[in-house]
């Protein structure tokens, strides 16, 4: 099928596919998939521009099912996500920025894809290594019944998130729907605004920057980081989506094509949430970013631009 | 598996044949009936482009959480049956 807006030629049916998988992910995982989505849609022969901006575009419709979805099940903090927002657009824009500066340098696939793998591979290896921790430390709760699975998170670094938690910044938030009495509105958005650089400067959404810092450096248990992730990622994919398409970066019959299989896909990654324990969801996503580095790599080295 | 995944894959898998068929058929409308007006508009109005862009993927998006939260209690009831 010819998509007249890229001057590509793409089988929809691929598409619908494609936008299935990194749907189940999303449900599941809370992240919008671009780690997968953006290399393969490049494989696809879109080019790279129109591959951040589609992505982008696709994200948010695909995060309207899932988040409804994990609203339902109670798993959406609002006040949170609030507040993350605002940290998340100012974000957004930084790494935008300093996109365009280094499009100026010969070396902008390359400073992009290094950042990426670097961060893919890092943000793998210590999910595993948490994860495998939080496994012997928590045996107990492998035991426990199955409703109360889904409170009950453990994580190896509950004592970071007490040590950020009990920072003396003001002004301060309860967060009842995260179950945090008490934290610094600062730690929130500092969070928010890294995740939103890494948006910004290395496309999609970032949930894989956001939702472990949710769940390490906020102390936010799992499934309610998986549903309020989802949730802030339609406004802040909706303002990147608003910038790309002005600048000319977006094929919207080609997001609208994959989010149709995104829908769906999302639909169930979120349902399957409620029978996986927090630390399985965190180990399930552990090979993820590995295989979107090695795309990245693949590209790099066979002078694909990112 | 305990026994409410199951019933719950079950649903899954009778869901999808049915949601294909509704999308191929939504896609071809799409793309009869919208494709050449997007384009006309990407390639001379784009503000108006990048509105109408945001706004159809939340339509979508909402259209398509309507359609698939109402198939999937419809295939549910099916397999408990």
């Amino acid at each position: 099928m010819d998509f007249a807006i890229s001057h590509t030629h793409i089988d929809p049916v691929w598409l619908v596919l494609l936008g299935f998988i990194v749907g189940v992910f999303g449900g599941v995982f809370g992240v919008g998939g671009s780690f997968l989505a953006g290399p393969v849609l490049f494989g696809f022969g879109l080019p790279m521009n129109f591959v951040v901006g589609t992505d982008l575009a696709h994200i948010v419709g695909k995060s309207i099912v899932a988040a409804r979805k994990h609203g339902l099940l109670g798993n959406v903090d609002l006040k949170l996500a609030g507040i993350m927002v605002t940290g998340t657009i100012a974000g957004v824009e930084g790494g935008a920025q300093v996109i365009q500066i280094l499009k100026k340098s010969a070396h902008l696939d390359w400073v992009v894809g290094g950042c990426f793998m670097f961060i893919l591979v890092g943000m793998a290896a210590f999910m595993a290594w948490e994860c495998r921790k939080t496994m012997q430390m928590s045996r107990a709760a492998r035991n426990a019944p199955a409703g109360s699975r889904r409170r009950h998170d453990f994580s190896a670094f509950r004592h970071l998130a007490a040590r950020i938690q009990a920072l003396d910044l003001p002004p301060h938030v309860s967060l009842p729907v995260s179950g945090i009495k008490r934290i610094s509105v600062w730690s929130i958005v500092i969070v928010s605004l890294v995740g939103g650089f890494f948006s910004g400067f290395l496309g999609g959404g970032a949930g894989y920057i956001r939702m472990p810092s949710m769940i390490y450096l906020l102390g936010v248990p799992t499934h309610v980081a998986v549903g309020t992730d989802l949730f802030e990622i339609i406004i802040s994919a909706g303002y990147g989506t608003l910038s790309h398409a002005l600048k000319g970066n977006v094929d919207i019959l080609i997001a609208l094509v994959m989010h149709t299989g995104g829908a769906i896909g999302a639909q169930m990654g979120a349902t399957l949430t409620q029978y996986l324990a927090g630390v399985w969801i965190r180990m399930a996503f552990v090979p993820l970013p590995l295989i979107g580095a090695g795309i990245i790599l693949h590209g790099l080295l066979r002078g694909h631009a990112l | 598996m305990n026994k409410e995944l199951k019933t719950v894959l079950k649903a899954f898998c009778l869901e999808l044949p049915v949601y294909a068929a509704v999308v191929a058929l939504y896609l071809w409308v799409i793309t009869h009936y919208l494709g050449d007006w997007l384009a006309r508009l990407f390639h001379d109005h784009r503000v108006l482009y990048a509105v109408v862009a945001l706004a159809v993927i939340f339509a979508q998006g909402g259209l398509l959480e309507i359609t698939t939260r109402a198939l999937l209690p419809a295939t549910k009831a099916r397999t408990k049956k």
